[in-house]
């Protein structure tokens, strides 16, 4: 179980993220979601450990983790995909998914699970990532974390840049993700993508949390009013 | 492929019986110069550290040659336990510059070399600015002790290539090439960023020091002002670029181009100098992965793949 | 068994247990006809003003009978060849010319010349090859104490020798001339944080007091310094009218205008390292009048050309014929060093006999273009000491201003050509 506990963040001078809180449990998906600017990426990046917190604390499992290296949450089973696939440019394409078995854990995830996956894989294997396109680079960086055999899934921004058709076939993958137990928290500016997933959403405004609970919890105009922070001025 | 380099390593192990010191001469400079460029592509190419004051540690297995030598211990004897000593030197310094990187790093590495430099200038009792000769060889016939260096110079360069290719091919290579390319994101897939670049730094050090000491060996003379010189990290960026950053043969290739424009143009004098710049630009424009990464195959693949 | 030796017999029997020592291939003397010469000097680069005159000098030797027609040794003719190197006035490329000169032109003797920069990486590849060397323009504590494995317990070179003289000659020139000015007997001293600097600093103090002198030392200051405004109010604040230092010129350039500017004129400035060659006092135009220092050659040395007997005049003469530039002290240096060549193959049976030609150059003792040279009476084995006499920038006929001898303390043999006049009157 992760768990965050009134989490700040800033950018210099600016506070990014405001006492956020939020628990994740395995068999979940918690979907962040928010304008741009909202908090989401730097919120995934404390969590992640990319970060660093100015107050608050991050548990996993009841243990502080705060203050631990990200390469250090990787063996604890906390894997970051991240905004914008970042492969290693000089690797191939079997190359990036071994760096993710740099310190996997056991699990039921390997290369051959992922190449199940994701059949073309297999066959350009050989090739350097940056001659995938957009979706296919995604597919790679979601093999990456995968072969770590995390817990929990922290997904950043998985749709942008990519065809809707891409997009929707990337979603179709959580429940088969899911059912290994893995637990996932999203962060997402396509609402209608998060929504159709989630079994918990979460709305930020300018690093506060402005909605949280189930989806089905909420009208769609409720949630265009956190997401725009309209809520007052429609009051 | 390979055995072909194993064959051709044996057969200029037999240059001293075979050609005699007015071959060697010239190929211990190559030498050298193979070594220096494989352990800078360890930093630049594979780990992504570029730096600037790699000539730091000549200088301290230079002097840690001569300090070992003035010691007792033979100085041929002394020359790995010199690279073991810049290894250690590194060590510590590895810290506060590896908190840099980029440009950052670069700077701080070459003011770390000329506050080597300084020191040395400054410190009488190891010859000050004038410099020091290499002492214990008195016992060596001069020929015996040019074959010497020549077989050191020869073990090492080999050596060299060999433990970067070993390196590379390794879990600990595919981890530097993912930290040289995105530390962050590597970091978040689990890779001991810094661990990997202290390997790196401390490693590259060691191996540059064993030049470092070869040289002393080779030239008998060592003084701060050149051995401490930062045309030679400027030589070091220029082999491995125009032979290719991030491969095994790209330093190997650069050294051999520059040892040849070298001793084709040096006539010209400072002529070459600019000639050697103008084909690193043009290089750097036309095959920006370096002549061996545009025309060569890989001879020593470093490339990971799953065994099945 | 000490554990060197230890050491040393487990790599000498490893390598001897495959039988390497013995076939490999050597490269040395060749037993030609030939005897080869090899001339190393920093041509180009930051001391390239010291070898400004070498390749005049060069071309002179080349034509002089005793040269161009062969040398008799051992009742055999040979013909001389000079193979001449640049340093690029880089110690690396000293070594480097110096394994050239004895691997690839088989050099029976190589001659090197300026700075302990090019004579100290040079004579070290000669000692541990066995090829004969001589150098000059260098310190000799400088060249003897900084090649050796332990500089407390020197021992004498068996291949390299050299001509010069010491920083003792510095007092011997120097103080002999502040006597001679009415002063307030308090030197200052400009020394920079550097080998040389830090040199003089050490070996100066000892000097001005045993000739009844206060030392007044400006402090040590970093090469490049551009504000010497505290140093010069020092001196001042002190009355120092005599003036040493050993800075690099840029330096002594910018400190010799601001003490101009700031009052501070001292009777008698006695400078060592800086304005040895007349391009030195281009920078500082009229100041450089009355600034006194030490010569160890000039034209008005009475010696003569152990070649051929011409004079030291008409050697400056013909160099300033042939290049319409000021004639400079390494003339005759370098010069010397061809002479003391021509005497030892001369003297001995057989030329490429390398070890005899080092053990004449140990005992050698003549007199040439740069006076007498006597290498039997040296402070340190290999070494002959040449006594500098002291000098004076004054305004000249041909040139702005030229090298007159106001003092020959240390060698009498030379004639004063002008009065000791104040630095500032």
């Amino acid at each position: 179980m992760l768990e965050v506990r009134k989490l700040s963040a800033d950018h210099g001078q600016l506070r990014a993220v405001h006492e956020l809180s939020l628990v994740l449990e395995p068999g979940q998906v918690h979907a962040v979601i928010g304008a741009n600017g909202a908090g989401k990426s730097t919120l995934l990046r404390a969590i992640a450990g990319l970060h660093p917190p100015s107050s608050g604390s991050v548990l996993l499992d009841g243990e502080d983790i705060t203050r631990e290296p990200p390469e250090q949450r990787v063996t604890r089973g906390l894997c970051l995909v991240p905004e914008g696939r970042r492969l290693f440019s000089s690797l191939s394409v079997e190359e990036n998914l071994l760096v993710g078995r740099h310190r996997a854990a056991t699990g039921p995830w390997n290369l051959g699970k992922v190449y199940e996956l994701f059949p073309w894989m297999r066959e350009r294997r050989r090739q350097p990532a940056t001659q995938l396109s957009g979706g296919e680079q995604q597919a790679v960086a979601i093999g990456r974390a995968l072969v770590a055999n995390p817990r929990m899934l922290l997904l950043d921004e998985l749709s942008l840049g990519l065809s809707p058709k891409i997009v929707q076939q990337m979603y179709a993958l959580m429940p088969r993700l899911l059912e290994t137990g893995m637990a996932i928290l999203l962060v997402e500016q396509d609402v209608s993508q998060a929504i159709r997933v989630a079994s918990r959403l979460q709305c930020l405004l300018e690093g506060r949390t402005t909605l949280d609970g189930r989806p089905r919890d909420f009208t769609p105009a409720q949630i265009e009013a956190a997401y725009f922070g309209l809520r007052e001025e429609s009051e | 492929m390979r055995y072909i380099a194993g064959f051709i390593v044996i057969l200029l192990a037999g240059v001293p019986y075979m050609l005699g010191p007015a071959v060697e001469q010239p190929l211990v400079t190559l030498f050298s110069l193979v070594a220096m460029a494989s352990w800078w592509n360890l930093l630049a190419g594979f780990t992504g550290l570029t730096s600037f004051g790699q000539q730091a540690y000549l200088g301290v297995g230079a002097y840690g040659l001569y300090v070992l030598a003035l010691a007792g211990i033979d100085p041929f004897v002394a020359i790995p336990l010199a690279a073991v000593l810049a290894g250690v030197v590194a060590l510590p310094v590895s810290f506060p510059v590896l908190r840099l990187s980029g440009g950052h790093f670069a700077v701080a590495t070459w003011v770390l070399a000329e506050i080597f430099r300084l020191s040395v200038t400054l410190s009488p009792a190891i010859g000050g600015n004038t410099g020091v000769s290499l002492p214990g060889i008195s016992g060596y016939l001069p020929l015996l002790r040019q074959a010497v260096v020549y077989w050191w110079a020869l073990a090492i360069a080999a050596g060299s290539v060999l433990a970067v290719w070993l390196l590379a091919r390794g879990r600990y290579g595919l981890a530097a090439r993912a930290v040289g390319d995105d530390p962050v994101t590597a970091a978040s897939s689990g890779i001991r960023v810094a661990r990997i670049r202290r390997w790196a730094y401390c490693l590259a050090a060691a191996g540059t020091g064993a030049v470092g000491a070869l040289l002393f060996t080779h030239t008998l003379y060592v003084q701060p002002g050149s051995i401490f010189g930062v045309q030679y990290s400027v030589l070091m960026m220029f082999m491995v670029l125009i032979g290719g950053l991030g491969t095994i043969e790209g330093p190997v290739a650069g050294a051999l181009i520059f040892f040849a424009l070298q001793q084709t143009l040096a006539a010209h004098g400072p002529w070459y100098l600019v000639l050697l710049g103008a084909v690193a630009v043009a290089v750097t424009l036309f095959a920006p992965r370096g002549l061996w990464g545009h025309l060569g195959r890989p001879l020593f693949p470093i490339a990971h793949l799953q065994e099945r | 068994m000490e554990r060197r030796t230890l050491l040393k017999g487990l790599g000498l029997s490893a390598l001897a247990a495959t039988g390497c020592s013995t076939s490999i291939r050597g490269s040395g003397a060749t037993g030609t006809d030939t005897i080869v010469i090899g001339f190393v000097s920093p041509q180009t680069g930051p001391l390239a003003g010291f070898a400004s005159g070498d390749a005049f000098v060069v071309d002179t030797i080349r034509k002089t009978q005793a040269f161009a027609g062969g040398i008799t040794s051992g009742g055999r003719k040979y013909t001389v060849e000079i193979v001449v190197k640049d340093t690029q006035s880089d110690p690396n490329r000293a070594s480097q010319v110096a394994r050239e000169l004895i691997l690839q032109n088989h050099a029976d003797m190589i001659v090197t010349s300026s700075t302990p920069e090019t004579t100290n990486p040079v004579a070290t590849v000669c000692e541990a090859q066995g090829v004969p060397c001589v150098s000059a323009v260098v310190p000799w504590q400088a060249w003897y104490f900084a090649r050796q494995a332990d500089p407390a317990k020197p021992k004498p070179f068996t291949y390299t020798t050299m001509f010069f003289f010491g920083v003792e000659q510095f007092g011997g020139c120097f103080v002999p001339m502040w006597e001679r000015v009415p002063n307030s007997k308090a030197v200052a001293g400009m020394f920079p944080n550097d080998a040389d600097g830090n040199a003089f600093r050490g070996a100066w103090p000892d000097i001005i007091k045993d000739a009844g002198y206060t030392w007044v030392d400006g402090g040590s200051y970093t090469n490049g310094t551009t504000d010497y405004s505290s140093m010069i109010s020092k001196f001042k604040e002190e009355d120092c009218e005599i003036f040493i230092n050993a800075p690099i010129p840029p330096d002594f350039n910018t400190m010799w205008k601001q003490a101009a500017q700031q009052g501070f004129k001292p009777r008698l400035a006695t400078v060592a390292k800086v304005l040895l060659f007349p391009a030195d006092t281009v920078a500082l135009g009229d100041l450089v009048n009355n600034i006194a220092t030490d010569s160890w050659w000039g034209p008005y040395m009475p010696y003569t050309s152990s070649l051929d007997g011409s004079t030291a005049k008409a050697l400056a003469d013909a160099y300033q014929t042939a290049s319409g530039k000021q004639w400079l002290q390494t003339l005759g240096s370098t010069y010397s060093l061809f002479e003391v060549a021509h005497q030892a193959f001369t003297a001995v049976d057989a030329p490429h006999d390398r070890k005899a030609v080092a053990a004449l150059l140990q005992k050698m003792s003549y007199a040439g273009i740069s006076g007498p040279l006597d290498w039997t009476k040296g402070p340190v084995p290999g070494v002959a000491i040449q006594q500098p006499v002291g000098v004076q920038w004054k305004k000249g006929t041909d040139f702005p201003y030229e090298m007159v001898v106001v003092d020959n303390s240390l060698n009498p043999a030379v004639p004063v050509g002008a009065d000791l006049t104040p630095t500032n009157p």
